[in-house]
Order: C-alpha cells, then structure tokens, then sequence
C-alpha cells in the first residue's frame, strides 16, 4: 500500500487519506459562460504531468496539498494549503436586476 | 442564549462501554475513563488563552505532555488542544477552564467531553498489541515519550497518545463516542493473546 | 511400516527421528517423524505414487520436494489441494489422493490419456462452442470432472488475523545471500526482519553441495546461524510466505494462520532459484525429480531417494548430486550430460573416480515406468543431434531415479510485481532483473549469482545499498560476479507419442504450446490463455521457461522479445480465511442503544448505526409499525435521532459561510429560530439538508442527514481552506445525542421535565430554537415537524443521553408514551411528504425535481452550485418526484420499482422509479413516491409500476402532502 506524507501527521498509508479532486480555479460563477463553467465542474485534463491535488487526512480532519504525478504516481511534495491560499475570498454580489418595460 | 455547558453535572455521565470487564489478558490492563472530565480549545487564540490559564501548550502538534495537576495536554494541530483530566481529580479546573473561554477571541471550545469515549491501555507488549490494529508504528524507538498519533484503529478514527516516564507503556486513547464499545472490544480481542 | 531407507544422522536437518508420527493415506496406515512432511513421510515408506494429475490422471510423485510443484496436491479432512511435499504430518491426520476416480492405486479415469488426442490444446474453448447449446449437455459432465479436491462443508472457521510488522529491511529468503545482507544490516545498526518459507534457515545450504568433499554448506550454514538467531537486530520468521509486494515495500507475510503485513523500508529479495527440468516423453512417471529435490530428500528428511539413479544435466550441479547420491549409497550408473564437455575438469575427474560413467551430448528421451505405473523402472538414452534432436535408436538404463538439473530461473515473482524486468541472453541462457524500484534490492542467484563466495557478496552488497538509503554506514563490499553457467538453452525434446510435459499441472506437452502458436497466437500472454499454461497451482514456475523458448522458437523470436507472462500476487495460493484476518466491522451506538434492546427493538442497520426498526418481533412488522404510527398520530411517542448529523459553525464569518454553503439565506436568520438548509454539489445535485438553528450572531448548530454528515463536514472544511472565512467548522455528530418527543401530547411531556423553558405555541412557535436544562443538563430543543405532528427534538450532550432518556420515559408514562422505530418515522414522514435525501433523491436530483425552488436563495452572490442550478433549472424539465396512491387492496409497488411511459406498450420506456412505499392505515391507501415522466406529474392523472413478478399497476398522481395538508396538526395547541 502507497505511503503519503501528510505535512501534520507524517508519512501514512495512502488509505487514512480522502482524495479531493484536483486544485482548480473557480471561473466568477456570475459571468464565466455556461462552457467556461462547465469546463470547471466537470472536466480535467488528465495529461501525463505533475499535478496538484486536494487530500485530506480523516483521522485528524486535516485538508493539504499535494504534487503528483499522474503516470509515475510519485508524490512530489505535500503542504499546508495556506501556501496556496492565503487571502480571504470574496464574492461579488448580484448585479440588481434591470426593471424590465412593461409591454 | 446562557453558556452552554459542557462540563455540567459530571455525576451524571456515563460511558457508551457495556462491558467494562471483557479484558481477560493479563499482562494488558485497559482502563474507561471515559466519564473523567476533559475539555478541547482551537482557534488562534487557543494557544495563547491556555497560557494565560496557566496552562503551557507543547511546542508541536502532535505531541502531549502532562501538567503538575495531572492533566494531559494533547496539541493536535497548530491551533487545536485537548486538556485530558486522566486521573478525574480536576473536574473544576476544566469547568472552570471552560467557563472562561466563553466569549474569548478565537477560541472555540470544543466537544471532546462527548464526542469521544477514552481508555487507558497499559502493558509492556502495548505496541505489538496495537501492531494488530493499527499501521502507524507505535514502537518507542518510532513512537516517543508525549508522542500523539491521529490515525486508524480497527477502522475507526482515534487519537493515540503515549504516556511520558512510569508510564511510558501506557497508551491513552481517544475515539468516538459512538464507536467506543466497538473500539473497546477490538481492544479486548487484540489484547488477549498476551498471557 | 519400517523406516528402511532412513539414512544415519547428521542428515535430516528437519526431522527428529526418534519422535515417531502415525498418519493415515488413502486409508492405509503410516508411520514417518516428527518434522517429515506428507511426501517424505510416504517416500521414507517407498510410496512414491502420492497423487494424480489433473485432466490425463496420470500417476504423479514428488518432484521438487519444496512445495514449488502441483503434482503431490492432496486432500485433508477440511482442506483441499495441500501441497503433500510441505504440509508436515501429525498424528492422526487423514490424507486422501486427489483427481481420481475410484482410488489412487486403480483410477476408472487413467485412461483418459489414451483419449489425448481428442482433447487437443484449447479443447475447452473449441469443442463444446458448435452447435449452439451443446455447452449445456456438456456441463454437468465437465463440472464433475474439473476442479481440485473437495470442499468440506461442516467446515468450523479457525480464527485469523493479521499484524503489522515495522523493520528497516525486510530480508525475503534467508539462503547464504539473505543471510549475509541480514548480518551486514543489522551489524550495522538497522533493524531487519528475515523470512524464509521453510522451518529452518540456510536456504541452499541445508541441501545443496557447494564443492566436492560437501563440507563447505554445513559449516557456512551453522556459521550464518548462529550468528542470525543471537542477532539482537534481527527479527526471524521461519514457515512464512512472503506472498506479494505492493508499493512501499507492504509485504504480506503469511505464517499459519496470521497475515503480517510488513512495512519495510529497504527490501532485499534473496528469494533465490527454482530448477528446471527437462522435456521429454514420461518427464512426469513418479522417480523422475529435481536434482535439488534428491538432495533435499537426504539432506533435510535422511531418506535415500533411490536404490538406482541416473543424473540427467545441463550443469555442473548434476555432477555434485551424483557425488552426493554415491555418499549416501546410491548407485549412479549414469550422468547423462546434455553438454557437448562439462566446465570443471576436476569435478569431471571426481564422478569418474566413485566409477560413475560420463555420456556428454546425450540426453534421456523417454522415461518408462515399472508395470504398475507406480514408480520409474528405466530410462532410454539418446545422443543429441541437434538442437531438440536425437539419434535413433538408444540405450536402457535401468533405474528408479532420475535427477534433472536444465538451470535455474530466478524466483522473479515478488520483483517483477514490483515492476522489474526479466531479461534473458538467448546466448548464455541467462536471466537478469532490471528496472528495480527504489528502496528493492536482490541478491544471490535470483540475480544469477550461483557461487557461493560470489552470493555472500551479492548479499552484503545489497545490504550495504540499503544501509546507504537508511542513512546508516557501513563498509562497501566487493561488487559480485558470476561467470558460472548454469542454464542449459535447449532442455527440450519431443517425442512424436507426446507425455513430454512443459506443463505438469495442466498435463500440458511441447506439441499442444506449439499448435497455439501454429493456430496464431503468438504472444505468451495468449498462449497462456489459450492453452492454460502457467495457470495451475504452480503459477508457471516450471513451464514459464520451456513455453517462452517453444514460442520464441516456433515464431523465430529470442526469448527476449517474447518474454514470460505476468506474475501476480499471491505467490502461492493463501487461504481466504488469511486476506480476511479478523474482520473489523465497526458500527456506531447511540447512548441508548442497551435500552432499546432492552424494550425488544429490532435492530437493523442504518449506515454504519444501529437503530431500531420497531419494537418488537420482526413476525409483527406491519402491524407493528402502523401501532406505532398511530400512537405518535394520537398521543405521543419518542424516537432516538442521535445518527442525525450535527455540525456546528462559530465565528465573525459564521452566517457568511453557512450562506456559501447552504441553497437557501442565512444572513437574516433570526437568532432562536430555526431554517431548512439544502445543500447542493458543485454539479447542482441536492446532496445533503438539515435544520439551520441560529444560537447567536456567531454561532450556528446545523443538522445533517445520517450517512452525509462526513462529507458535509469535509466539503466545507476544504471550501474554508480557500475562503480563509473567519469561522471554526466543527462535527459535533457523536458529540450531541437526541430525540424527538412527536404527537398531540409532545408539549405535556416537555413540560413536565424541563421547567425552565415556556412550551406554549407563542413563546416556543414552531421552527423555533430554545436551549433549557434537564435536570442540570443543558439542552437544545428544536420544535419540528418531520413527522408532521407537534413535536420537539431535544438534542443534549451524548454522556447524558441514557439518562435523560430515562427520565423522559418516566415522565411520558402517564401519556402511555412509547418508542418508535425508524421505520415508523420513515412512514410517518412520507405521509407528510417529506423527501428523504438519498433515498428519495439520486445522483442527478436538482432542486426543481423535488419542488425545492422555494428552498434556494437567488439573489445571494453565490452558493456552492449556484451556478449549475442556475443551468439545469432553466432547461426543460425531464422528471419530476411526485407523491401517488395505489388502493389499500392493490399489490404494493416496492421501492426501486420502475415507472413506464405506457401501461400497454411493452418495449416502452422507464421514465422514472419508486423511491418510497409503505402502506398508510392514517390514509387506508398505499402509498409513495416515485420519479415520473415530466408529462406523467399531473394530480389525478395515473402513471404504470411494473412491479414483482412484471405484474403492471396504476398509481394515481396526488398533491403532497398525504397527510394535514394545512399544518395544523403541527400548530396544536
């Protein structure tokens, strides 16, 4: 069975890990087009390269990154996501809603 | 809404372990302790209002340490703390402990008083015992005096944590309430070929 | 039974002669020693005969001693197929022969050999295909004839379990090499486990003859010993199977009846060789072996294999079996060497002096068993002309041995499945094994290293590699070298009567590999499945060699580029009982779990919960159920909902984040209130709902269905790894235990246990959130409506649960208030038409199918998935989830029950299924809910089931819900 290194935990057997798809870009929700979003929900490369990937560890409910290698399967390095995500996000709000003319 | 208490009423708690008894090995000892008291902090805060409780905190996650009262401080993450009454002589130092997190800065008190039954298991074979049902190698030479391992036990999530100096063969463990009688005969099982 | 042809100590490195075993075979009684396996046992008492081979029943004996062979598999009492020349005897046990009809001596099906040329290779795949059907005359027959050994069905499972085991190498085969490597790491510093297949250590050395006066391997042997089992570093499993590797060095160690699975850092495979044989007619007539399995046989068990032997050798080995066989006292006649000369004048000169004559360029090319079959009785000689050819005509020799010694091919097996490459030099005839993982090593003669200096420097070699990884020093040994030869290049020669067997588990000969290649297939990989070569017990072991060399040859390619089939794990075939260990099946408790059994609940599995169905006999069910319903209906019961989910979210950003996670909005969530909260996926599928209730500006309490909570709470960690959002997401599921007081008289029960909170409809509104104390003990009360009567959960902390619990029973006596189970509430709830998540939802429910519209926010700036419903809810609607009946006397539709376009057209389509079903005693009606076609939702309108049995019935279409569809039940005062 596969090891994985989980930054907090150390090295543990691939299954006390949840695989969480792999890390993407989220298009704004409120004017990509229905491709652009589509692209995002369901489609993935899967190209022969090193690929970034969400993992969890279920013992101690810890998210992190990982570098992987799609044919080799070797994992490159592990993180805290906080290498890649440290800025509050926030969402645009709505535009309001043009009144439309009457007829 | 009034402060929720979790710590309220210790007489009244009782453990999710029907069969307190089934452990037949003699060289294991397993003890519940799952009605002694117990609290849990995380946030940034965390760290910092334990200190200011008079409580220091290890320095990494994962490690333990035990405190002069004879409370286990657990750090499981950079901002997670679990205080472990193991010896249930200080109800009122967590009570109180708890009470006055209410209202602090990034601190959020945690569950673990109920969310998670704890044992005790002891014995000079303890790590051969947990070899049986656990992957993580728990051998001195890899698993120290203080160390915590969060991992898998007979399949169910559980904190293991190896006690410091006397009782450097003794394993405290902490697991989900609701699988505490499951957890505390699949301990019962491994433990009985040592005799 | 005498022990006649025991040999004198100090041979019989396995047994301890004076303690005398008594076994029966084939009914017969008899005796061998204590550490004698089945087959030495019977050879000890000149029965060679121990089994018959599968598809011919050809008589068959031992032929490696080592358990690497199919042709002694026997039957136990409750086992099958145990390898005779591995399992040791005790007293009493009963050993049965195996592929035979009527007994092993006189067997009615022996001459099925006759019949050879009718079942030509692919017989099974060619003969029964025409005409259309004949496969089922022919099954029965087949299936009486094929398989191995018989099950014992009264069988009583052992227990098995499994352990893991940390080294910092893990030494597989502890031969001479695995025994240096195993030294030179732990001398320096690391931690090593040794394992070996058999019950003592040496590997080669506790049979093999390294040099002409054999003294060299005894010495050696007790010199690694010693020094091994005092070896404080050195942790040693003997009888233990190395039987895969999976990736990271897992090894899966099997020793009787526990699994280890070994975690090593650095792995050294010294795994070492097994001895080919030779191919030709009779190779199989019980006395023709292995030259190592002779000299395992007075080496390890002190039996003398033979009175008269013939060597039959490619190498130099055969020549120190020989010297071996003379020292023990056996006549060897004959070497019959397939070499043009042999490489070592000295040892030549050695067999001619003990009088042995020498035959180069010869080869035997028929073996001819005695009159009874049981046991070879000569063998005919010929010189070869080339390769694969023989002169005419010949010379007898007669004998009842003969050893074969055609090479070595490495034990790959646990190296190739780690992705190594075999490689073979059609010149030398040699192997290698390349492309080696990091953190794998190999020593010895798998690494086709065969001297014995060279294989204790191969072993410390691969020691020394590993100790480098591990960080640890040590000195570098000399690189090892072998020009020893060992592998002769073509052991092969057919015979136009055929019985030359490449493959002795299938009764496979030379002719039947090369018709497949002649019938087209060309790569091995098909060969072997067109032919069943390589698939028996013995995995190839000693037919992968000779059928590469036949297909290389018949499609003019090298060995090289034809290569051998893949191996697999297991390496040798493990009990079922083993992989499964002791199987760890966790399940979760509710604190009230021991008073539900005490009140007789049937308890079934929800999840990975237990929780009662209903009390009482499961004979009972309906009635049951519709008792309980119509308690909760009329005046009061409890149900313990402590698997619902609870998460709770706190912090400045906390009804920010639930507003991104939940479909609905949360921003104005009133404190004390309670709100529904659906979740959506990225993909727009409703895949999770629960109760907002809103404690305080910061603090939110969210339930969640039973089996979703996990992923709910894993989902929104890893959306607040990204946000970064100012808020602590917590899973208080075990945490809080509850339940849910439901009926008319739910308000009288509360009342009288928690006195510090007002009950009344105007201060405790439905969907309100209020937080008491019961007796001291802190408690959420939720007042909702899934039953659709009056009812409050109270949610409490899960150590108090029994308790409280108790303390509601008590007080809801006078109401006669009892328990009900879940599926009473799963009833109850679907007369109210509330939609169960996951049961009554799939994998493509979008809110609009379920009549969720009113539950989704559209203003908010995003909710995880907004944008997908956005999508999927502008487009034409294909499905709808709708409530309908079906007449109390109507066969009941069950769920997963598909729904048709058309009751009359046959070949129409499904357009939707039942997702619930239950009979109704409140309505008097059946009833459910079903996905229906978009033009079949119309209320009053009826749509077909196919039900069991493809029974059709019409179910009418009904406004949701069943039952109080203006809510005052809930509203009681």
């Amino acid at each position: 069975m596969k090891i994985m290194n989980c930054p907090l935990n150390g090295p543990r057997n691939i299954s006390e890990f949840v695989y969480g798809g792999e890390v993407k870009t989220m298009p704004n929700s409120l004017t990509c087009s229905d491709k652009e979003w589509a692209d995002y929900v369901f489609y993935s490369d899967n190209t022969i390269r090193v690929i970034t990937e969400w993992w969890y560890h279920s013992a101690s409910g810890y998210w992190f990154i990982a570098e992987r290698h799609t044919a080799s399967d070797e994992i490159f390095k592990t993180y805290d996501p906080s290498e890649l995500f440290n800025e509050r996000i926030e969402f645009e709000s709505k535009p309001e809603p043009v009144e439309e003319k009457s007829a | 809404m009034a402060f929720f208490n979790l710590s309220a009423i210790p007489n009244a708690r009782r453990s999710m372990v029907s069969e307190a008894a089934i452990n037949l090995s003699p060289v294991i000892t397993m003890g519940d302790i799952s009605v002694s008291a117990r609290v849990g902090f995380r946030g940034k805060g965390a760290l910092n209002f334990l200190k200011e409780n008079g409580f220091s905190a290890p320095d990494k996650p994962n490690q333990a340490k035990m405190t002069e009262l004879g409370i286990c401080i657990l750090r499981l993450s950079n901002t997670e703390f679990w205080l472990i009454d193991s010896s249930n002589t200080n109800q009122s130092v967590i009570e109180s402990l708890e009470l006055a997190s209410n209202g602090q800065d990034a601190v959020y008190r945690l569950y673990c008083q109920h969310s998670h039954g704890a044992f005790i298991v002891s014995g000079a074979p303890i790590a051969d015992m947990f070899a049986k049902i656990c992957a993580v190698d728990l051998n001195i030479d890899s698993f120290s005096e203080g160390a915590i391992a969060q991992t898998s036990v007979a399949r169910v999530n559980a904190i293991i944590v190896r006690m410091e100096g006397d009782k450097s063969s003794t394993f405290l463990v902490l697991s989900d309430s609701a699988t505490a009688d499951y957890l505390w005969h699949s301990l019962a099982d491994a433990a009985s070929e040592f005799v | 039974m005498s022990l006649n042809n025991r040999l004198a100590a100090p041979l019989g490195l396995y047994i301890q002669r004076e303690k005398k075993v008594t076994f029966t075979f084939e009914g017969q009684e008899y005796q061998g020693v204590e550490g004698d396996t089945i087959a030495s046992a019977l050879i000890a008492n000149n029965q060679w005969l121990i089994s018959r081979s599968f598809k011919y029943h050809r008589p068959r004996g031992p032929l490696t001693m080592a358990g690497q062979d199919a042709n002694t598999l026997v039957q136990l009492k409750s086992e099958p197929n145990v390898l005779a020349d591995k399992q040791q005897i005790f007293r009493d046990m009963d050993v049965q022969g195996q592929n035979y009809n009527g007994s092993l001596e006189n067997d009615k099906d022996a001459k099925l050999g006759l019949a050879g040329r009718f079942m030509p290779v692919g017989f099974y795949y060619r003969a029964f295909y025409k005409p259309t059907g004949i496969w089922d005359k022919w099954e029965p027959f087949i299936r009486k004839k094929a398989g191995l050994g018989f099950a014992d069905l009264t069988f009583k499972p052992v227990y098995h379990d499994k352990a893991y085991l940390f080294h910092d190498v893990a030494v597989i085969g502890a031969g001479p090499a695995g025994l240096a490597a195993a030294l030179k790491a732990a001398d320096a510093g690391a931690s090593v486990l040794l394992v070996d297949e058999n019950p003592i250590l040496g590997g080669a050395l506790t049979y093999h003859r390294f040099d002409i006066e054999g003294v060299r391997a005894q010495a050696l042997r007790e010199d690694l010993i010693i020094k091994a089992l005092n070896h404080s570093n050195i942790q040693i499993l003997t009888n233990a199977t190395c039987n895969g590797w999976f990736t990271d060095n897992y090894l899966p160690v099997i020793q009787g009846t526990r699994m280890f699975k070994v975690r090593a850092k650095q792995c050294i495979v010294a795994s070492g060789a097994f001895e080919q044989h030779v191919v030709f007619r009779n190779n199989d007539v019980p006395g023709v072996v292995m030259s190592s399995a002779a000299m395992r046989l007075m080496s390890q068990y002190a039996i003398k294999p033979g009175n008269k032997a013939v060597v039959l050798t490619g190498n130099d080995d055969g020549y120190l079996c020989a010297l071996e066989l003379i020292k023990n006292g056996v006549e060897v006649p004959l070497i019959v060497d397939m070499r043009i000369e042999t490489a070592d004048s000295v040892l030549h000169s050695a067999v001619v002096d003990k009088g042995i004559k020498v035959l180069f360029n010869s080869t035997v090319y028929e073996a001819l068993p005695s009159s009874d079959k049981k046991r070879l009785s000569a063998v005919q000689v010929h010189s070869i002309t080339g390769k694969g050819q023989v002169s005419a005509g010949g010379i007898t020799i007669p004998c009842d041995l003969l050893c074969m010694s055609a090479g070595y091919m490495p034990v790959y097996q646990l190296l190739c499945q780690a992705g190594a490459k075999l490689n073979y030099d059609d010149d030398s005839a040699r192997f290698s094994l390349t492309n080696l993982p990091k953190n794998l090593h190999i020593a010895g003669s798998v690494n086709g290293i065969h001297e014995l200096d060279s294989v204790i420097n191969d072993g410390e070699q691969a020691a020394y590699k590993s100790l480098m990884l591990l960080g640890l020093s040590s000195n570098e040994p000399q690189v090892a070298s072998c020009v020893k030869q060992t592998n002769f290049p073509w052991p092969i020669f057919k015979h136009p009567k055929g019985k030359d067997f490449v493959d002795f588990d299938e009764d496979l000969q030379s002719k039947d590999i090369v018709n497949a290649t002649r019938l087209g297939y060309r790569d091995v990989q098909l060969v072997k499945r067109f032919s069943t070569v390589g698939m028996g017990p013995s995995q190839g072991r000693h037919s992968a060699l000779p059928t590469a060399r036949l297909v290389a040859d018949a499609t003019n390619r090298t060995v090289t580029e034809t290569g051998v089939t893949t191996a697999r794990p297991p390496f040798v075939p493990e009990k079922l009982a083993n992989i499964a260990g002791r199987i760890f099946s966790p399940h979760k408790l509710t604190p009230m779990h021991q008073r539900h059994l005490e009140l007789d609940a049937h308890m079934i599995a929800a999840g990975i919960w237990r929780r009662p169905a209903y009390y009482g006999d499961p004979i009972n069910r309906d009635n049951l159920i519709q008792e309980e319903a119509k308690m909760v209906r009329n005046t009061v019961g409890i149900i313990d909902v402590s698997t619902l989910g609870g998460l709770e979210i706190r912090g400045p950003d906390a009804a920010e984040f639930v507003n991104r996670i939940y479909t609905f909005g949360f921003l104005k969530q009133p404190i004390g209130k309670t709100r529904y909260a659906v979740l959506t996926n990225e993909q727009g599928v409703v895949v999770d709902d629960g109760v907002s209730c809103r404690i305080s500006e910061d603090h939110f309490y969210i339930t969640a269905t039973t089996s979703g909570v996990d992923a709910v709470y894993r989902e929104m960690t890893k959306w607040n790894a990204q946000w970064r959002l100012s808020v602590d997401i917590a899973n208080v599921t075990s945490a809080f235990c509850a339940v849910n007081v439901a009926g008319p008289l739910a308000r009288k029960v509360l009342t009288k246990v928690c006195s510090d909170v007002d009950f009344s409809n105007e201060s405790f509104p439905y969907l309100a959130y209020r937080e008491g104390t019961i007796e001291g003990v802190p408690v959420r009360l939720l007042r909702v409506g899934f039953v659709g009567e009056l009812g409050y959960e109270i949610h409490m902390p899960s150590l108090f649960g029994e308790g409280i619990w108790d303390l509601l029973m008590e007080a809801g006596e006078e109401f006669n208030m009892k328990p009900f189970g879940v599926e009473t509430q799963r009833l109850l709830r679907l007369e109210k038409g509330h939609v169960i998540v996951s049961q009554d939802t799939d994998g493509m429910s979008h809110p609009g199918e379920l009549s969720l519209n009113w539950a989704i926010n559209r203003k908010k700036p995003f909710f995880i998935g907004s944008r997908s419903v956005d999508i999927v809810m502008a487009r034409k609607q294909t499905r709808k989830l709708v409530g309908f009946k079906l007449s109390a006397e109507s066969n009941r539709p069950k769920e997963g029950h598909i729904v048709l376009a058309s009751s009359s057209q046959i070949d129409c389509a499904i357009t939707g299924n039942v997702t619930s079903s239950e009979y109704s005693s409140t309505i008097g009606a059946n009833i459910g809910m079903a996905f229906v076609g978009i033009d079949q939702q119309d209320i009053g309108s009826t749509f077909p089931i196919r039900i069991d049995n493809g029974e059709i019935v019409m179910a009418e279409v009904v406004k949701l819900p069943f039952y109080d569809p203006t809510n005052a039940r809930q509203e009681i005062q």
